[in-house]
């Protein structure tokens, strides 16, 4: 039997085989750049969380040590707290209420505090607390 | 050029083809399913870290209202005192008495704190309501007398 004319096959073959490869790597990078880009929010996400817990352990210890008093059932006058740490970069931290020279709290009563970290993508997390005077 | 092709290749650059496709698609959803995970237990972690700041806050909203009774750790302690909504979860907060004299007989006015996710009227402690903080607090006062300072003796967290 006479084989039929199959002249040209190999290069159709090899046409069909390096698009579909191609189209393999160009998905694969996609899914490469994806990933970091995940990774990094999932890194800052991390950072964020790292920062409020700071930020708010730090705040209930100013007002622990601003605010009491050895004796008296009134509180000192206010507290102010500062971040121990240097602020990642791109990384912004605020609160409401201000918690500079923050009046302190009532000895029967908290403060509520809201503590905001600004993501460097511009997304925000925030923690509420309560603080009182000891 | 078909002379020359003595055994049948039709076909075989196509096979490698979906076989380095199939290959690279179980890598890049891998590395999806790695990505997913990650912000998945992101989530699932700050959920964790909210209960605790509310049961926190829930414990430190007791303690205070404690502080206003004539003589805490003395009188009944109230509650349960139950906070709504802080970062999105609601507390309970029980408390009991824990008076104790020292071996050189000062009196302690201790009082015992626990927190957990509301659950109806479910008690603390229930498989349903797992303790998230248990603190134990001084009043310091003189007999018969309101508190003039806490001190905090022992403050657990359970997650």
């Amino acid at each position: 039997m006479r084989a039929r004319n199959t002249a040209g096959e190999t290069l159709v073959e090899l046409c069909i085989a390096i698009v579909i490869m191609g189209a393999v790597v160009a998905a694969y990078f996609g899914a490469w750049t994806t990933a970091g880009t995940a990774s990094k929010s999932a890194r800052d996400l991390v950072t964020a969380d790292a920062i409020l817990r700071t930020y708010a352990e730090s705040t209930k210890s100013a007002v622990r040590d601003g605010c009491a008093t050895s004796s008296a059932s009134t509180p000192s006058s206010t507290f102010t707290v500062t971040y121990p740490d240097t602020l990642p970069t791109a990384f912004a931290i605020s609160s409401s209420p201000s918690l500079t020279n923050q009046g302190c709290p009532g000895v029967t009563a908290v403060l509520p505090v809201t503590l905001t970290v600004t993501l460097p993508s511009g997304h925000t997390k925030s923690l509420d607390i309560a603080v009182r005077t000891p | 050029m078909s002379a020359s092709r003595t055994r049948d290749e039709r076909g075989a650059s196509l096979i490698l083809a979906v076989a380095f496709m199939v290959i690279v698609g179980a890598i890049s959803a891998s590395l999806f399913s790695m990505i997913t995970s990650s912000v998945n237990d992101r989530t699932i972690l700050d959920g964790v870290r909210n209960r605790e700041y509310a049961a926190d806050a829930g414990v430190e909203f007791a303690i205070a209202q404690v502080r206003s009774l004539p003589a805490p750790g003395d009188t009944p302690c109230g509650g349960p005192y139950l906070r709504s909504a802080v970062d999105g979860v609601a507390i309970r907060v029980e408390c009991s008495n824990d008076f104790a004299v020292t071996r050189s007989g000062f009196q302690q006015f201790n009082v015992v704190f626990t927190a957990c996710a509301q659950s109806g009227n479910t008690a603390c402690g229930d498989a349903t309501t797992p303790v998230i903080v248990r603190a134990e607090i001084n009043y310091q006062r003189a007999a018969t007398q309101p508190a003039t300072r806490t001190y905090v003796q022992s403050w657990s967290v359970n997650g």
